[in-house]
């Protein structure tokens, strides 16, 4: 705690002394950028003084503030694709200026691949990617579909989960330790498919940022990374739609304003078609199928010039069943799960230097599992009877936050936010339920059915504050409390990141984030889950915390290639873990009794080169990393206290992205993976006990001992994209795994029936996979 | 006391089989192949069951583990290893093998607080050593007879807490010695416990013995359990024990049970409690995996002093 101290007494004083250096004579010019054609506003948009020589940019609500010296100047309004605009202004007193971006049609070739917000060579913020929507839509996909969770595992200190999964292990951290927000909102599970597809649309989607290190304050709640995920709200000037078919999917988008350019809407819908496809392949007496569906819809208005209210609504759902039925059995399996989200946002304009937004929210996520079994049965004299047993699980958690933060740009040195938020958890971890009937008489239980309710408050100041031309900062502070039912928990979370530019072309770094979390979430070790169960922090488990620190350097080369190379450490403490023999199954114990608590640390080194501009465009990332676990606490103990390697661990993380306009008609892009292999847990050894036991044991030397073989593939895809009469129609081919590398999904020990003989076996779940995709744009 | 009616872990292969077909459901087109283990190196280690007590000779059964690819059927024991033990950090002395037993055993008994180390040496494999140390018998009561449910016999063990008594075992099994009707032959069987408590603590420590009327193969308890108290626990057969006399009927006098408890070393108690968790998880696609405990360096198994306290009721 001293350590955080030293930075919360440090910060203050450097934020007072900034404060009173404020020049008044400065005017300011603010306003909200825009695209023209479609009206949306723009995320990152550079302003520039080019007298003054100071800058900023437009936050994610397109609204910017610059102090501009009383008199003449130039300002320079840009963004990679658009048409950059010089206004020149006479400025006398605080002045509104909106901006609309124009396409640029000489850059039209140009694909932006990752640009970075708030970092690279001249930002304060270290470990941060904005990967705009056309750069997700670019890389190949599994059967077509885009994903935009995929894209972000290709970037460096993200790896994926097993074979197809969409999950993202950033940094040594498991995937409940990412912050996956919607317009804002959190989604607890961002899984389609069991994790082969992601919960994000990329049709209803306009940006992505993904933080996973160097966190602004204004973020909180997890200990490895945010993903912050923006909707589109919708064409203001006229209707735009689409209509996508893929292999296993289908989508549609339709967007435009209602009534006049002030109110717009944003409406986007997608169903997987698997279940109709299996129904030939299902024998006589059996039925099931699966599919998902996301819907995704967004409502803007804007009541005057300063005032914007938004509503955003997002439910997906998956979906698997399955029956048998013969003359006197009858089985039905359903397991459904989803997240429904809904959110209403005020953003306001309270003067030229102070935005305000508020919005009040509501996400859930939910799973159900169902087993319904009937049985006939006749005896010997003939009498019929009939038995009916029925299993269910769910699990279930709810949020109901506020949520209020202010930006204050009180001159051209200092972007400042600060808010508050207020979530109210509901939680409802494992409930079991079983009932049976035999005949007239009928029996049923429930098992931990009452819900848990949790209050969390965090209040926030950050300050993204250029010292001099060689220095700059993001300082912040994060106070987060949380409630049981007897238990006040609360940490101070500073977070600092400082850079010095050596020259214009290169920048060092360093950062610190202490990060807290209030919520667990008990995971299988073997597979992904949708039944993994999101628990809350009690009296007794713990919420986790974790230290992170970071140094890195960057550098612009010429054609527009940046690298950069950044080193970082990270320790976790309470996380949490099923007991060795535990599974979410088990009813005899509550989850509180099956878990224990650890810590887990991780270091690594990330190397990202890549271009953004250009025929050629892509980039190349490659990352050494280490993952261990440790949980030796007396009554806690995994591996017997010893330090084991985590499942996320994964020495070697090399990807290469790249993507080619050959024309306006043809376009090319291709990635190319390797990986060290996952971890798992493997018998290496058996043996018999005769004499007390007289039982064969699998003996396991320690969790996590094998790693599976290494992880290799390439896709490839070319799109071919024509102008119609009514629109634009896209021809997409791609090729999965074009190299028909077999992956591991899972890796067992297999016994023949016959002869007793033991192999080991691996399931790979995609050999090569070629697709075809049409999409038409109205 | 929470009724569960139902075992969880025999609906498993349930959700194995939904799992699995869940992945089918979803049309992936999944490749199932055999691979080489090119993990790191694992060889064959000793796999020692050690049991020292002040009643019997220090013994101790040898056997192999074998590479989980090893398809070797035939018996793992192992017969010419030097197995050497020491009481007290006198000189090492040779044990010898008795086919009979199958066990290797010192020349002489163990005393209550002896310690005890054993080193096995073998060309083929790693040397192993252990260390443990003989503790001192548990304080009981009489078993005494609680009543007849159904003709089938209850009884009770009160356990009381000593300093020198830190892990307990409650065996599993009932011996039960009567007299065979038709030869007058005295004869030992066993019979398997149920055992059940009202009392919390039991109730909180130990999970597996939640269920009423549960079947278990013994009873591991520390002695945080009894916080400075006697505890009871009460036991019941499945069955009342009978034999058929000279004249074809069957009897249920004529009987003696014996019920034995054990103080065990903490070795012993981790040895026990994650073999427990090992039957429990089973096979089980979902169960996190189960570390045997060993205090068996560079080998596998148990090393452990014992001191049975046996009662005997009539």
């Amino acid at each position: 705690m001293t350590f955080k101290y030293t930075i919360f007494y440090l910060f203050t004083a450097l934020f007072l002394c900034s404060a009173l250096a404020l020049k008044a004579e400065n005017f300011t010019v603010s306003g909200i950028i825009k695209i023209q054609e479609s009206n949306e506003t723009v995320i990152s948009a550079t302003v520039f003084d080019t007298i003054n020589k100071m800058g900023g940019l437009s936050n994610s609500f397109g609204f910017y503030s610059l102090k501009v010296p009383k008199g003449k100047t130039v300002l320079r309004f840009s963004y990679v694709g658009f048409k950059t605009q010089f206004i020149a202004i006479d400025v006398q007193k605080d002045l509104r200026y909106d901006v609309s971006f124009v396409d640029d049609t000489e850059l039209q070739e140009v694909v932006v691949t990752a640009t970075r917000n708030e970092t690279g060579v001249q930002g304060s913020l270290m470990s941060a990617i904005s990967v705009p929507i056309k750069t997700i839509s670019n890389v190949p996909a599994l059967a077509g579909e885009v994903d935009v969770m995929k894209t972000l595992q290709l970037l460096p200190g993200v790896q994926s989960g097993s074979e197809g999964s969409s999950g993202l292990y950033v940094r040594g951290g498991g995937p409940e330790e990412n912050l996956i927000l919607l317009d804002g909102i959190p989604l607890y599970n961002v899984n389609h498919m069991f994790g082969f597809f992601s919960v994000f649309n990329v049709d209803a989607v306009k940006n992505v940022t993904l933080y996973k290190g160097s966190f602004p304050a204004r973020f909180g709640s997890r200990l490895s990374s945010v993903v912050d995920v923006q909707q589109n709200e919708g064409n203001g000037n006229k209707y735009h739609g689409g209509l996508s078919v893929s292999v296993i999917s289908a989508k549609f988008n339709l967007e435009g304003p209602i009534v006049n350019e002030n109110t717009t809407f944003n409406f986007s819908a997608r169903r997987t078609y698997l279940d109709i496809l299996a129904q030939p392949f299902l024998t006589s007496g059996s039925s099931g199928g699966y599919y998902f569906y996301d819907i995704n819809a967004k409502i803007t208005h804007k009541f005057s010039e300063v005032d914007k209210v938004s509503f955003s609504f997002y439910q997906g759902n998956d979906k698997v069943y399955t029956n048998i039925e013969s003359d006197d059995f009858d089985q039905d399996l359903d397991l459904n799960w989803g997240n429904r989200l809904a959110i209403l946002n005020w953003y306001r304009i309270l003067s030229p230097s102070l935005f305000m937004t508020t919005n009040i929210a509501y996400t859930s996520y939910q799973y159900d599992f169902d087993l319904a079994v009937n049985v006939d049965d006749v005896d010997s004299l003939g009498v019929k009877s009939n038995r009916q047993f029925g299993l269910g699980m769910t699990s279930e958690i709810t949020d109901q936050s506020v949520n209020w933060g202010l930006q204050y740009l009180p001159n051209n040195n200092h972007d400042i936010r600060f808010g508050a938020n207020y979530i109210y958890h509901i939680f409802k971890p494992s409930v079991s339920s079983v009932k049976v009937q035999d005949g007239n008489s009928s029996a049923s239980i429930a098992f931990d059915d009452d819900p848990v309710y949790r209050h969390e408050v965090a209040v926030y100041l950050e300050d993204n504050w250029i010292i001099s031309p060689v220095f700059k900062s993001n300082f912040g502070l994060r106070e987060a409390n949380y409630k049981t039912e007897s238990t006040w928990y609360s940490s101070l979370e500073p977070r600092v990141s400082l850079r010095a530019l050596i020259n214009p072309k290169l920048s060092l770094k360093a950062s610190y984030s202490f990060m807290s979390q209030y919520i667990h979430l008990l995971s299988n070790s073997s597979v992904a889950m949708p039944t993994d169960l999101w628990v809350p922090v009690t009296d007794t488990v713990s919420p986790m915390y974790s230290n992170q620190y970071a140094i890195g350097a960057y550098y612009k080369l010429p054609k527009n290639i940046n690298v950069s190379l950044e080193a970082y450490y990270k320790d976790m403490n309470n996380i949490t873990a099923y007991k060795d023999g535990s599974s979410f199954m088990s009813t005899t114990e509550t989850w509180e009794e099956k878990v224990v608590l650890g810590k887990s640390w991780s270091y690594g080194l990330e190397f990202l080169l890549q271009k953004n501009i250009g025929q050629w465009t892509g980039w190349l990332s490659y990352t050494w990393s280490v993952s261990q676990r440790k949980f030796d606490q007396k009554g806690q103990m995994i591996n017997y206290g010893e330090t084991f390697y985590s499942k996320y661990d994964r020495r070697h993380d090399f990807s290469l992205t790249m993507s080619y306009e050959l024309n306006k008609t043809w376009s090319f892009s291709g990635t190319y993976i390797y990986g060290s292999g996952q971890r798992g847990t493997l018998a290496l050894q058996n043996y018999t006990l005769y004499k007390a036991y007289d039982t064969q044991i699998n003996a396991i030397d320690g969790r996590n001992n094998y790693k599976m073989p290494d992880y290799q593939r390439m896709d490839l895809s070319a799109s071919n994209t024509k102008k119609t009469k009514r629109g634009e129609r896209i021809w997409t081919f791609s090729i999965f795994n074009a190299l028909n590398h077999l992956n591991p999904y899972m890796v067992y020990v297999s016994t023949d029936e016959d002869t007793d003989q033991k192999s080991l076996r691996q399931i790979s779940l995609f050999p090569i996979i070629p697709s075809v995709s049409y999409t038409f744009k109205f | 006391m929470k009724t569960i009616p139902l075992n969880p872990i025999s609906l498993h292969p349930r959700f194995r089989a939904a799992f699995l077909l869940l992945c089918l459901v979803l049309g992936l087109v999944s490749c199932n192949q055999e691979i080489d283990y090119d993990g790191p190196n694992s060889e064959p280690k000793l796999v020692v069951e050690a049991f020292a007590s002040d009643q019997a000779p220090f013994s101790v059964e040898l056997t192999r583990s074998q590479f989980f690819l090893e398809n070797n059927f035939d018996s793992l024991y192992i017969t010419d290893a030097t197995v050497e033990y020491s009481f007290n950090g006198a000189a090492y002395e040779k044990a010898v093998y008795d086919a009979k037993s199958k066990c290797y055993l010192s020349s002489e008994l163990c005393a209550l607080d002896d310690q005890i180390s054993l080193r096995i040496t073998h060309p083929d494999y790693e040397t192993v050593t252990s260390q443990t140390y003989v503790p001192h018998p548990v304080q009981t009561s009489s078993t005494m007879l609680l009543t007849y449910t159904d003709s089938v016999p209850a009884y009770s063990v009160t356990l009381f807490d000593t300093d020198l008594t830190s892990y307990y075992y409650l065996d599993g099994r009932l011996f039960v010695d009567k007299t065979e009707g038709a030869t007058g032959q005295s004869i030992t069987e066993e019979y398997e416990l149920k055992f059940y408590s009202d009392d919390p603590i039991f109730d909180t420590e130990f999970d597996s013995y939640k269920q009423p009327n549960s079947t278990v193969l013994g009873l591991a308890f520390s002695d945080e359990t009894f916080q400075n108290q006697e505890r009871t626990i009460a036991f019941t057969l499945d069955s009342i024990p009978q034999y058929e006399d000279t004249t074809g009927q069957m009897q249920v006098t004529g009987v003696s049970y014996v019920i034995n408890v054990y103080a065990i070393t903490e070795e012993y108690f981790l040895y026990r409690t994650s073999m427990d968790l090992y039957d429990a998880a089973g096979d089980s696609f979902f169960a996190e995996p189960v570390l045997i405990y060993s205090n068996i360096k560079n080998g596998y198994g148990i090393c452990t002093g014992q001191a049975v306290t046996s009662t005997k009721l009539n």
